[in-house]
């Protein structure tokens, strides 16, 4: 029952961070954060969402090597 | 019953058991006779207490995961050996096709958990470098970015955890499913030894 319990507060957790994370990102781009996430030659490494060729990078380096990368 | 026509009981319910085995399981019902003569019963009553000597034995055996299996071919008869030999390019070869889509169905159904581990640790990593460096975004290239960094960094939070939750309701899952399987597997070659 506590498992349980558990499951359903991290799946209404989880589905709130995402809504409330895109409701930002999509404010974000509405203000014009567009034009700001262009990479140029000093983007800086902690920087984990990018615009590059027209396209959207959520992308964080590890060990020489991505951990995680998507672009759309 | 005394305790010695208690054990002996007992002893008959495990014959097939190794020694070692054996005393384990004598070890714990002494103890159990033991403790109630210590309360104050007589040994026949103490003795009258516990379980059967037969259920007993069989919670033991179920405890410890010892129950026997045999082969349930009947490979005591020759020709049944001649008709397995010579009959092995055919079987073996479905028998070996059979496994390996069962093993491809493992490796693909393997991989719910597997991606959800995955997703978990590296969205980790994303969530907490994107909200811990936002800040660092705002400040060094532009205000909106680091409020969009922000926003990545809250959606890989929520990302995780529901990665998380998945991989916590995968696993077992696919644990029972190979645990299944391989119990219906074994059934097919062999049979459950019943001593009692």
């Amino acid at each position: 029952m506590v498992i349980r319990n558990f499951r359903k507060k991290a799946l209404i957790a989880g589905l709130f961070f995402v809504l409330t994370g895109s409701l930002i990102v999509g404010a974000g781009l509405a203000a014009g954060g567009r034009d700001a996430l262009a990479a140029g030659p000093s983007k800086p490494w902690y920087q984990t969402i990018w615009i590059e060729d027209g396209k959207i990078v959520v992308s964080l380096d590890f060990l020489n090597g991505s951990l995680f990368h998507i672009r759309f | 019953m005394t305790e010695k026509e208690y054990l002996d009981a007992l002893n008959k319910a495990l014959k097939w058991l190794p020694k070692p085995e054996k005393e384990i399981c004598f070890n714990y019902a002494r103890e159990m006779i033991e403790d109630r003569i210590e309360n104050g019963f007589s040994e026949a009553e103490a003795v009258a207490q516990l379980e059967t000597p037969g259920q007993m034995a069989k919670a033991f055996l179920e405890d410890r995961g010892s129950l026997k299996f045999k082969f349930s071919l009947p490979l005591n008869s020759g020709l049944t050996v001649i008709l397995l030999v010579l009959g092995f390019p055919l079987w073996g070869a479905l028998l070996l096709a059979g496994l390996m889509v069962l093993l491809a169905g493992f490796l693909i159904a393997g991989c719910v958990p597997f991606l959800c581990v995955v997703l978990t640790v590296s969205l980790l990593f994303v969530a907490l470098v994107s909200v811990s460096a936002s800040p660092f975004v705002m400040g060094t290239v532009s205000f909106t970015a680091g409020i969009i960094q922000f926003g990545v960094g809250m959606m890989a939070l929520g990302g995780l955890i529901l990665a998380a939750l998945g991989a916590s309701l995968s696993i077992p899952w696919f644990k029972s499913a190979v645990m299944k399987t391989a119990q219906n597997l074994r059934s097919l070659f062999f049979q459950e030894v019943k001593k009692w």
